[in-house]
């Protein structure tokens, strides 16, 4: 027996062992600035921050331009977009400064002394080979077309649109500048070597992508023009388990959590609220937190009677009271939320059963009393409600909204459907009813902005509210072509008077990120796209 | 020795209904077999990309010439490609089997040690108060969720107490690579021990409980032989067939059923795999998952037959067949 146990103990000894040889650290592709000068601190300068550690419940995979993660963490570290939106949803210059005069021709300069991790400095020839770049890539992705990309000289590229668009430089946000020395010549850039993937232009060098710790490390590029960043060393971690990482955070094993256009969930800062060294910072969300959509060209969506009954018919106060945190305000019929550029003020949505029972009578339902399934069309009214399955929430959002709806005799059905099914229903076949989901801030202001990307049946295939009516096209032709601010934010209004009084989708309530750090961290700037994480935040953030 | 024919022969069989099933799914449901195994759109992939991958993947030949490359490709080795991961298929699993094994091989060892232990000694001393509080607690453990006693454990060692790390299989900068990957691993095979040990205690434990009372342990008692001797070289030969085929199901399904530890510790297992592939509907990792699943199950299920074999003499003899 004895023989029998120590056997066993050896052989769990040595596989443990086995397994503590199999590290697949990815080296390093640049030396860590270990020789870097330190800066002391000095009363003017808060000491510097060796190490953040930024805890995620995304995945980490082998770092690349096309793995989606990466791509959002390095926008916040290694890259450096043109220009990007501020808290008030104000454009302002990045790696470039910009300037037009009529809003069709811009013209971007590259900001003095900017250079790529290797040294070589960025020019206008990179953003003009970024955009025709990407432009060849399949990816799926709305990209703006250009009439004519010139550039001037080595530092200024004039972007010449088809027609006027006030909002163009919303769209360079997120566009991730290639260097043309590395990427020329390469057809597919996916297929390029790592070395090649993670070269940027920002403030942090990529430095080693660890897959048993999960981990992605950034190191502070001492050449930067801005000088060094507050902080060393910034590590990603992954947690498969939102619990685990919320544990990890109140355990101070990380420093902070980030979500990409999300926050901890509002659980989840009630109970941080209590945790010893916790800060719960709430960054105002131009996101539309959750939506009801419909699908406005299939019946019984196509029907604005059947469409306003379902919006007098949802309980608002009960979202608001059981899915939004305590920064979380009520939506209005404009369906865009406040802080977006052009937004204005439209009734705010509330509960009125008596009205939702007039619009069904109008459409010519019957038996609204919500005892049995009212009649519509000489067929029960029922509507099948998409919820995508690897969102949670989505689905307590479809049982309250069915409970809602059915007090009125509005049959809710539900068809629970993983990402890809979601995704070539709502890219391709159309062929929903309704959904309920979130639209983020980027893609609410994609396009002609306003969210009409996600709403015209007419333009993009990502259409998820399918209207096909002309006069929403029109308001859209104008958001697009908008020649003056005061055009756009005009057309801004028409828009959401259009939402309010056509009902094509349901905004459930509108929230706030809450973003939960260690206190010891202060001094986040907030970034209109990437929230508390972005390039600016390096140099503004302290360790008390 | 017909019997280990047999259960060869039927292992055999399984493997090629597996390996067709495979080969066969993504080729026979609706829709284009060239988009199923590339996962590129439609709408998206251009003529030329299109006509280069339905060349390479052979979808234009006869059915039986497609399934005869398959075949002689995982003869070979090759489980296929990942368009979706843009990655050898044999790769990944290669670099997740090692995860899962790390943690799930050390489970299946520790819970079985300790429910051979553990149910030998309540099962001799059926009734008395140690029987009752390890079968109580077998029976309460076994009826906790797994990943409920994960997150119990994670909370105990890694929150409250701050022993041990929350999760990984590593730091980011370890300073020690072997103690730092064994304080890694404590918890998750902790986790996973406690899920599969009550099942293997509670059937060992009632099989010795009722082999007490059986004449040859009467014998063995009149001639004086230790009660450590009589459990562990009497009863649990006697007993063992039983326990053998659970810890050979174990093994078997370890590859696929870590999925919550894996979860839970975010560790990049098969578990992991199985379920990113699912989701991204990439039929080719999937077919490599469910090949290596089953071909672990099979290899398990022989094992675990030969060695019953080994130690029952009455199988041994054809006893059994003969009877």
């Amino acid at each position: 027996m004895k023989k029998a146990l120590s056997l066993m103990l050896a052989l769990f000894l040595l596989l443990a062992v086995f397994a503590g040889c199999a590290n697949t650290n990815t080296p390093a592709v640049s030396p860590t600035p270990s020789e870097a000068p330190v800066i002391s601190a000095t009363p003017e300068q808060p000491a510097r921050i060796s190490q953040i550690i930024i805890g995620t419940a995304a995945d980490l995979e082998t770092p690349s331009r096309a793995v989606y993660n990466f791509d959002v963490y390095s926008g916040t570290l290694l890259q450096l977009a043109p220009v990007y939106i501020d808290a008030n949803a104000e454009i302002r210059p990045l790696a470039t400064t910009f300037e037009t005069s009529d809003y069709k021709t811009w013209r971007l300069t590259v900001i003095d002394g900017l250079t790529w991790h290797d040294g070589t400095p960025v020019t206008a020839d990179d953003i003009k080979f970024t955009i025709e770049y990407n432009a060849l890539q399949s990816t799926g992705e709305a990209q703006t077309t250009y009439e004519a990309i010139n550039v001037i000289n080595s530092s200024t590229v004039e972007l010449v649109l088809p027609a006027a668009n006030v909002r163009h430089l919303s769209s360079l946000t997120t566009l991730r500048l290639m260097p043309r020395h590395i990427f020329e010549g390469i057809e597919d850039y996916t297929t390029a070597a790592l070395e090649q993937q993670v070269i940027g232009c920002g403030p942090y060098k990529f430095d080693s992508y660890n897959a048993d710790a999960r981990t992605y490390t950034f190191k502070a590029y001492d050449n930067f023009i801005w000088g060094q960043p507050n902080v060393d060393t910034v590590i990603f971690r992954s947690f498969d388990s939102v619990d685990t990482l919320n544990l990890a955070l109140k355990a101070h094993e990380i420093d902070m959590i980030y979500a990409y256009a999300g926050g901890v969930g509002a659980a989840a800062a009630e109970d941080f609220k209590t945790a010893d060294g916790i800060t719960l910072l709430p960054v105002k969300d131009s996101s539309n937190t959750a939506v009801f959509v419909f699908n406005n060209n299939t019946a019984p969506g196509n029907d604005i009677n059947i469409r306003k009954a379902v919006a007098y018919a949802i309980d608002y106060d009960k979202f608001h009271e059981l899915f939004g945190s305590e920064y979380s305000v009520h939506s209005t019929a404009g369906f865009v939320p406040k802080g977006t550029y052009g937004y204005i003020d439209t009734p705010e949505l509330t509960r009125d059963l008596a009205k939702a029972r007039e619009y069904l009578a109008a459409a010519g339902a019957t038996g609204t009393d919500g005892v049995t399934t009212a009649q519509y069309n000489g067929a029960p009214l029922s509507i099948e409600l998409m919820v995508r399955s690897d969102i949670p929430v989505y689905e307590r959002y479809a049982e309250l909204l069915k409970a809602n709806l059915a007090e009125v005799g509005i049959e809710l059905v539900f068809n629970i459907t993983d990402v890809p099914n979601f995704r070539e229903i709502t890219e391709k076949t159309h062929t929903n009813q309704a959904m309920v989901t979130k639209f983020t801030a980027f893609g609410m202001s994609m396009g002609a902005g306003m969210g009409a990307g996600y709403m015209s049946g007419l333009g993009s295939s990502n259409g998820q509210g399918q209207i096909m009516d002309e006069a929403f096209d029109g308001i859209v032709q104008k958001l697009k072509s908008a020649a003056s601010p005061e055009d756009y934010l005009a057309a801004a209004a028409e828009c959401q008077r259009y939402y309010a009084d056509n009902m094509p989708a349901v905004a459930l309530f509108w929230d706030s990120y809450i973003q939960a750090h260690s206190s010891e961290l202060d001094g986040f700037t907030v970034d209109g796209t990437f929230g508390i994480l972005n390039v600016n935040t390096w140099y503004s953030i302290i360790k008390k | 020795m017909i019997q280990s024919v047999r259960g060869l022969l039927s292992a055999l069989v399984c493997l090629l209904v597996i390996v067709s099933v495979n080969f066969f799914l993504p080729r026979l449901m609706p829709g284009d077999p060239v988009l199923m195994l590339t996962g590129l759109e439609d709408d998206l992939v251009s003529e030329a990309e299109y006509r280069m991958y339905r060349e390479k993947l052979g979808v234009d030949d006869p059915l039986y010439a497609q399934f005869g490359r398959y075949v002689s490709a995982l003869l070979r080795g090759n489980l296929g490609y990942s368009y979706h991961y843009k990655r050898g298929v044999g790769d990944m699993i290669a670099e997740r089997l090692s995860n899962t094994l790390s943690i799930t091989l050390p489970a299946v060892a520790l819970s079985s040690a300790l429910a051979m232990l553990l149910a030998l000694y309540a099962g001799s001393k059926r009734g008395s108060a140690a029987d009752s509080v390890l079968t109580g607690g077998a029976i309460i453990i076994n009826a906790v969720p797994g990943f409920l006693i994960g997150m119990l454990i994670i909370t105990l060692f890694a929150y409250k107490l701050g022993w041990l790390p929350f999760g990984g299989l590593a730091s980011a900068a370890p300073k020690n690579a072997l103690t730092d990957r064994l304080s890694h691993l404590v918890l998750p095979i902790t986790a996973l021990s406690l899920g599969a040990m009550p099942g293997k205690y509670l059937i060992l434990r009632n099989q010795t409980a009722a082999a007490i009372d059986e004449k040859y342990v009467i014998y063995a008692r009149a001639r004086g032989i230790s009660e450590r001797r009589i459990r562990f070289c009497h009863i649990f030969r006697n007993v063992s067939q039983t326990f053998v085929t659970m810890i050979g199901l174990n093994v078997g399904f370890v590859l696929s059923g870590s999925l919550i530890a894996e979860n839970l510790f975010s560790i990049r297992g098969m578990g992991q795999l199985m379920t990113a592939s699912i989701a991204a509907r990439d039929f080719p990792t999937m077919q490599g998952c469910l090949f290596v699943s089953a071909l672990a199950v099979i290899s398990a299920d022989i094992v675990t037959r030969l060695v019953c074999i080994a130690i029952d003499p009455k199988v041994r003899l054809g006893v059994y067949e003969t009877e």
